[in-house]
């Protein structure tokens, strides 16, 4: 069963996945849940058209990259552990200057 | 909630006009919602100044082709509108223009392109064609520069000298800007980094004086990025993103670029990164400095300071370097020396290792003898300078920690690894005076 999720991009991020700030998009079947970690591998191997160290810096996103999940600070919900939901509406947010 | 802040600061007259600098960006967005709120009926501590908001279109920085430009000139345009404040529009163009290699502010004031007054849109492209066929003075200047850390400072300095003189046009006094305390911070970093240091208290204070009978306010200076955007996305603020200079850029590709990635780096880490740096900047206060000259510089607007005593850093950086180039000169004749070194002392120009006083950079000790000659020349006395090379006599490296990070990380190996061993073992120094030798 696939995993309908919602990505957004703006602040400049929205430049690196083709310019286009929102995605639909299904995440396939996975023999273990899908984390926020195992959704960045996806985005840098299915969504980033270029220069992924703009976006990520180790397994994480770079510093300076909000992350929002139904609104909510990813802080708040285990970072990189959050084990993502059916129709979760993830938001990438860019504070830098430049994007 | 800032509302507190102009209170407090009594800066801002009971029905005085203002301008908003307005850049379509997170943090201006927020401001200018900010300022909806505080005019509102139902707020409680209403705002009492009238607002109109600016719009400085820099697409000639990043060579944008005037029909790309005026489509991000409608975008804008539409957010504007949906404020229900006045507005208008300007062009980076329209700041200053170049004579005979130097800058000079136009004559008259600028008027813009566009505002809420003219009715037809489709007139954007052909008046931002009008200004851009006749004039590159922009492009010229950027072209000029040779490092991206310039350019980002002059179009910083070109904003602020349009706003101002937009300001003037439109006879207000007061000037809001959206600078936030993340942005103000990596400013502060790279300002000190690039020797502005003296002229900080302009750059980040909440009233700024540089234009005398114009002043530059930062409401959002307490608020950092993440706040804002955190605000923005709360309260469903339109933005819209417009690239710049540093849009792509490389984290080494300017003294900004690499602040940033430093700040926002730290931040990820200590949330109190930003207001630490924010805090501690603040405490430098124009009151207390010394130059009290009257001249100002004609890009910034700030006062001049470079009437300064002898040993000063000025003098000091002017010395040093001028040190620094005959060094360089003599270290690429070092090199290719044998590895025996023969010190030569003939008059100022010496030859010098790289670390020459173990705990101090090359640069403090040149300030220290530059300090010292000055001093000695002021009380009469004949001086000279001679300077040893004795870290290779003594051979106080420990040459295996370079070698094995030469081999090991940058795979370094063999005849190349032991050509550079050779030079670094077994050297002995010695002062040869016309044909004896030590």
């Amino acid at each position: 069963m696939t995993l309908p999720v919602k990505l957004e991009f703006s602040g400049g991020a929205e430049l690196l996945v083709n310019k286009v700030r929102s995605h639909q998009i299904n995440l396939p079947n996975n023999d273990s849940k899908w984390t926020l970690r195992s959704l960045l591998i996806w985005i840098r191997d299915n969504l980033l058209q270029e220069r992924p160290e703009l976006f990520l810096q180790g397994e994480t996103v770079r510093p300076g990259i909000l992350v929002l999940v139904n609104d909510t600070d990813w802080e708040l919900l285990g970072e990189l552990d959050y084990v993502i939901q059916e129709n979760d509406n993830i938001l990438f947010i860019s504070t830098l200057h430049g994007g | 909630m800032r509302c507190a802040a102009f209170g407090k600061s009594k800066l801002v007259r009971d029905q005085e006009k203002v301008i908003a600098a307005y850049s379509g960006g997170h943090s201006s967005s927020a401001m200018v919602h900010l300022i909806q709120q505080g005019l509102s009926k139902r707020a409680q501590k209403k705002l009492r100044f009238i607002p109109s908001l600016v719009y400085i279109d820099e697409g000639a920085v990043i060579d944008k082709k005037v029909e790309e430009r005026s489509s991000v000139i409608q975008n804008i345009i539409q957010l504007m509108r949906a404020t229900e404040l006045p507005y208008s529009i300007y062009i980076l163009e329209q700041s200053s223009k170049v004579k005979e290699d130097d800058l000079v502010a136009r004559s008259g004031f600028p008027t813009p392109i566009w505002d809420n007054n003219d009715p037809d849109e489709g007139e954007i492209t052909g008046r931002l064609k009008m200004i851009t066929s006749s004039d590159n003075t922009i492009q010229k200047l950027l072209a000029s520069t040779k490092t991206l850390t310039a350019k980002q400072n002059i179009v910083n300095l070109l904003r602020l000298q349009l706003l101002a003189s937009i300001a003037k046009q439109q006879g207000v006094t007061k000037v809001l800007l959206g600078n936030c305390a993340t942005r103000l911070s990596v400013h502060l970093l790279s300002s000190i980094a690039q020797g502005q240091g003296a002229h900080l208290p302009y750059d980040i204070s909440f009233a700024d004086t540089r234009f005398k009978d114009i002043i530059l306010i930062r409401p959002m200076r307490e608020f950092t990025a993440k706040e804002v955007v955190m605000y923005n996305n709360l309260n469903d603020v339109k933005n819209i993103f417009i690239p710049n200079l540093s849009t792509k850029a490389d984290s080494y590709s300017s003294i900004e670029q690499l602040t940033e990635m430093f700040v926002s780096g730290l931040q990820a880490e200590y949330p109190n990164t930003v207001s630490t740096i924010f805090r501690t900047g603040e405490k430098f206060d124009l009151s207390k400095s010394n130059s009290q000259s009257e001249q100002t510089c004609c890009m910034c607007h700030r006062p001049l300071d470079t009437d300064v005593g002898s040993s000063s850093a000025l003098t000091a950086t002017r010395f040093s370097l001028a040190l620094c180039s005959k060094m360089a000169d003599s270290q690429r004749g070092h090199k290719t020396a044998d590895a025996s070194t023969i010190a030569k002392s003939s008059g100022p120009s010496t030859e010098s290792g790289q670390d020459s006083h173990r705990g101090h950079s090359t640069e403090t000790v040149v300030f220290k003898v530059h300090r010292d000659i000055a001093e000695a020349l002021g009380e009469g006395y004949m001086t000279a300078l001679i300077m040893l090379d004795l870290t290779v006599a003594f051979d106080v490296t420990d040459h295996s920690i370079p070698r094995k990070r030469l081999e090991f990380s940058f795979r370094i190996r063999e005849k190349a690894l032991n050509l550079v061993k050779s030079y670094l073992t077994d050297g002995t120094q010695c002062v040869s005076v016309t044909d004896k030798i030590s």
